[in-house]
């Protein structure tokens, strides 16, 4: 129901500063419903990870500047494609004995924290390729670079999970390996490219939304095209 | 003409690219023989690897080829920058993109340490048993619980003493115990027979890899710092 409100979003400026805060009301009930079903904050499995990306992309889309370019014609695809992958994932309700830990919290709050920033960064990057203000490659840039710190908390947060966990800070998975290609990505191949004074405008602005198949592929590739354990995350 | 190669940014470019296309091997390669890779965090890395067939490796190797390329490149760069700007531009952007290389490569010495030293150890206890891990440490089981839990399913728990110690210690699920440079887990608990298996690990490296991980958040706190006042001129 929350999806047919933000698709709503996409018709005008008026639609979309009624009919998103109505489909956040409706989101936030859903949520605020499965944190109590669950006892604990909902983000221990895919349903609910997917839920919060979608639910977050389309809080971020009110309060940021959205004056100079299209970016919600991105935001909105991306937010509803989440919560419509999450109605078909499998409802688990409980979780392992060794994921009951503060830090595995933070580690997946993080990271969600982080995929939605990218999102916004990539949604800004593709309002710019079309033409939109320059600006937005700057907006891009700011929203990539923070995903990007955002993800390197979770990992930092994960490895603390990981080793009080497990007994080891870094596990030989496709799903580690490629999230830390992600982090590679963007933190060393765009962000040093960014800072190279005459690397910017389409170039820069494609380099950073390339990074979004990357990332959407660590999500929903890793686990079904390509086995590994922890892949829900 | 070394020195520029060395400093340039299009060295780092090109390191990070390789780096990715060996993390992107590794992603094909763990699922193909993940039995194989799961049992390397039993193990130290090193002499696995020189044990372990080149044809298995290759990828490990270049990988951390790269790794230490990238990391000698980050210093060399850093130092550089740090001699080239010093007291041309404000002190704390020449400082913050250099206080998370500092952090990055801490954190990279942490996977050296651990790669190469460190106790790795396993047993399946009953209550009264004792797990020698090292020879003056070793830890006795004194009670082993598993109950149901409401969210988990089941819960365990094993309470016991160090060897010539008296306080007693209770380990659960990710919560370990720490003593001597000794960190002791649990791994699992079953009642039928009543039994635990108890994990000991001693790793320097883990040290490294959080203190790297506070150095690199600082730095990036300094980074958006001087990033937000570029773009909004408000701080």
């Amino acid at each position: 129901m929350a999806v047919i409100f933000y698709a709503m979003a996409l018709m005008g400026e008026r639609a979309l500063k009624l009919s998103v805060p109505v489909g956040l009301l409706v989101h936030g009930a859903y949520i605020v419903h499965r944190a109590m079903l669950l006892g604990r904050l909902p983000v221990t499995e895919r349903l609910d990870i997917l839920s919060m990306m979608s639910f977050l992309l389309m809080a971020a889309l009110l309060v940021i500047n959205r004056s100079k370019g299209r970016v919600e014609y991105f935001v909105v695809p991306m937010a509803s494609f989440y919560a419509f992958m999450s109605i078909f994932q499998e409802e688990v309700n409980t979780v392992d004995v060794f994921m009951r830990s503060p830090w595995f919290y933070l580690y997946s709050s993080f990271l969600i924290l982080g995929y939605v920033l990218l999102g916004i960064g990539t949604a800004y990057g593709l309002s710019y390729l079309l033409g939109d203000d320059d600006e937005m490659e700057e907006y891009e840039h700011d929203y990539l670079l923070h995903g990007w710190l955002m993800l390197a908390v979770a990992l930092m947060f994960g490895s603390i999970w990981f080793f009080l966990a497990y007994g080891s800070y870094w596990y030989w998975t496709a799903r580690e390996f490629w999230l830390s290609l992600v982090w590679l990505y963007y933190g060393g191949v765009y962000l040093h490219c960014r800072y190279i004074t005459s690397f910017n405008g389409k170039p820069a602005a494609l380099l950073g939304v390339l990074g979004y198949p990357l990332m959407l592929f660590n999500y929903f590739g890793i686990g079904t095209v390509i086995q590994s354990p922890w892949s829900q995350f | 003409m070394l020195i520029r190669l060395l400093t340039s940014i299009k060295t780092s470019l090109w390191l990070f690219f390789v780096g990715l296309l060996f993390f992107f091997a590794g992603v094909l390669v763990i699922p193909k023989t993940m039995q194989l890779y799961s049992g390397i965090v039993d193990v130290l890395l090193f002499p696995w690897l020189l044990e372990q067939g080149f044809s298995i490796t290759w990828w490990i190797w270049g990988m951390i080829l790269t790794m230490g390329l990238i990391a000698f490149n980050t210093a060399v760069c850093s130092v550089d920058t740090i001699i080239k700007k010093k007291g041309k531009v404000e002190i704390i952007r020449l400082l913050a993109p250099q206080v998370v290389h500092l952090g990055v490569l801490v954190m990279l010495l942490g996977h050296m340490l651990t790669s190469v030293t460190g106790i790795r150890g396993e047993a399946v206890l009953r209550e009264g048993d004792v797990f020698q891990i090292k020879h003056e440490t070793g830890f006795m089981v004194e009670r082993i619980l598993v109950e149901p839990s409401s969210d988990a399913g089941v819960t365990w728990e094993v309470r016991g003493v160090w060897l010539n110690e008296d306080t007693p210690s209770v380990i659960k699920p990710s919560i370990p115990i720490y003593r001597d440079g000794v960190w002791l887990f649990i791994k699992s608990a079953d009642t039928d027979p009543l039994q635990t298996i108890l994990m000991a690990r001693g790793d320097a490296g883990v040290f490294f890899m959080w203190g790297g991980s506070l150095v690199f958040l600082l730095g990036s706190l300094m980074f958006l710092l001087v990033r937000l006042r570029s773009r909004t001129g408000l701080v």
